[in-house]
């Protein structure tokens, strides 16, 4: 066990990052299409 | 690089290779995309687009939205079939009689909790709930706003087209019972699908050493989950 609280060292960014990464990817893409573009 | 970095970049290999690879991909898209555009635009004796008018636009949009769908779909269906369904000796499933939700004890929650389990697996109530489907409710999310987007963009570019060619527009309903939407939708559906049915059917008689997605190359062909036996 790593002693920590239920994640390995490192594991909390990647998984942000990537939400973030989709969040804002679809975000994006709805934007688009509802500002007529 | 310093050892700090080095340890993060190991820790996190698999998530960094396939996120730099969708970057790289999803560029490469928007590159062949921009100039396939301007070999049409070019067919039709009309200026060519700019690339960034061209990425920020619902033709580019509804290309890359039916296929995160699709994605996101595909894992949805895997993650809630798993849980009810079994394939004997595919290490992609649980052991057959396992089916179901499991007990408390099995999943380490409530007075089960570990001193390092998720904080939210030691409470009853709305908490627990949703840490016990988070997976799922993410995955389900991520794939109905892609879908969405794929309507919302494939309706904006139905509706460039037909004033091109003098039609009238389709509304955002018709636009979503057209063959077009389903066409789009489906052709991608099928190949998630049968990708998930290849990778539980093979992995039972084929092995890749050293690989989490398959079972050691020396396990019998009717072991099904590795860790349990």
């Amino acid at each position: 066990m790593n002693g920590g609280r239920g994640k390995g060292p490192g594991a909390g960014p990647v998984f942000w990052v990537l939400l973030g990464l989709v969040g804002a990817g679809l975000a994006l893409m709805i934007a688009v299409p509802l500002a007529g573009r | 690089m310093t050892r700090p970095v080095r340890r993060v970049v190991r820790d996190n290999g698999l998530s960094l290779a396939f996120t730099g690879m969708f970057l790289l991909t999803l560029a490469g898209q928007s590159l062949v995309g921009h100039a396939q555009r301007n070999e049409e635009l070019a067919g039709h004796g009309a200026a060519a687009e700019p690339y960034l008018r061209y990425v920020s636009s619902s033709a580019f949009v509804v290309d890359v939205a039916e296929n995160w769908q699709s994605e996101f779909l595909q894992f949805f269906m895997f993650i809630l079939a798993t849980v009810w369904l079994v394939q004997r000796g595919s290490p992609e499933s649980k052991q057959p009689g396992d089916e179901g939700l499991g007990t408390d004890e099995e999943q380490l929650i409530g007075e089960y909790a570990r001193d390092d389990s998720p904080a939210w697996a030691r409470v009853r109530g709305l908490r627990l709930w949703l840490l016990s489907n988070s997976l799922l409710l993410v995955m389900g999310t991520i794939f109905l706003l892609s879908w969405l987007a794929q309507a919302l963009a494939g309706h904006r570019v139905a509706n460039q087209e037909s004033a091109l060619h003098g039609e009238p527009a389709p509304s955002l309903a018709q636009y979503v019972a057209s063959p077009e939407f389903w066409n789009r939708t489906l052709q991608n559906w099928q190949s998630e699908f049968l990708a998930v049915a290849a990778m539980v059917t093979f992995s039972i008689y084929l092995r890749q050493r050293g690989s989490s997605e398959s079972k050691p190359v020396g396990i019998p062909h009717h072991t099904t989950s590795v860790v349990a036996e």
